[in-house]
């Protein structure tokens, strides 16, 4: 089941960021061991609150208002498949705005790329370009 | 943020996804009053991964506008869209779960 968790960095990060909410999981910090059992909120700096992938998602969705997308793409002439993802910033009126220079070989990987690019615009650390680089993107024009 | 029942798929769609061999091990479970166990409850990333990975079946929320969530699911590279509109990603994500289900219940 650890795989439905995110890493312990990512985790201590996210408390740092005032992730407190209860989990399915957590870490003895001394020894970076996952137990999977219910958690309330933390209390002490001995715990770890492991939140689920998904909880994550919606705790940046609803706390800060990014909403994310993981996709796969397909490449019609050799067949090869990536994954990436798309962020959502806030109160966007504009169709959206994302980040498509990264692609990944599995979901997992871009999934938790994705969460340390969530992790870096919430810290406000770095630039995350926002601009779809592709002006014949079918999703920017979606809405036009 | 605190209902956590919300990180597991509906009863009925555990249910289902039991039916239809899903058979991974879960955080928890469906109980009647009297603890006994119903079905195991799968998180709803379970699940997503779980047609991913068994049956192909690729799938995400997004954002049209403002307050418009759609769904797309992939099957063999082919798009399954459907052009319902969602006021809120979870309605998206559970309409998604449904139609992921619908799927595999016609093959």
């Amino acid at each position: 089941m650890e795989k439905e968790f995110i890493s312990y960095e990512q985790a201590l990060i996210l408390k740092e960021l005032g992730f407190n909410e209860p989990c399915f999981g957590w870490w003895f910090v001394d020894e970076k061991m996952l137990f999977i059992e219910k958690s309330k909120k933390s209390t002490s700096d001995n715990i770890l609150q492991a939140p689920l992938k998904q909880q994550v998602f919606e705790w940046f969705r609803e706390k800060h208002g990014y909403c994310v997308s993981i996709r796969k793409r397909y490449f019609q002439t050799d067949g090869r498949t990536e994954y990436n993802y798309f962020i959502y910033p806030p109160n966007s009126n504009e169709h959206l705005e994302h980040n498509l220079l990264d692609e990944y070989d599995t979901w997992e990987e871009a999934e938790s790329a994705c969460i340390d690019d969530l992790i870096k615009l919430v810290k406000g650390d770095g630039t995350i370009d926002f601009i779809c680089p592709d002006p014949n993107c079918p999703h920017c024009n979606y809405n036009e | 943020m605190n209902n956590m029942k919300r990180e597991f798929v509906t009863y009925d769609q555990g249910i289902t996804l039991k039916r239809l061999g899903f058979d991974e091990r879960c955080l928890t479970g469906f109980s009647y009053e009297d603890d006994k166990l119903l079905a195991e409850a799968p998180l709803k990333q379970q699940v997503l991964r779980w047609f991913r990975d068994k049956y192909n079946l690729v799938s995400w929320v997004y954002i049209g506008n403002v307050d418009r969530y759609f769904y797309t699911i992939i099957e063999n590279g082919r798009f399954v869209v459907d052009h319902k509109v969602y006021p809120t990603y979870e309605e998206a994500e559970d309409a998604c779960i449904d139609k992921l289900i619908q799927i595999i219940k016609e093959k």
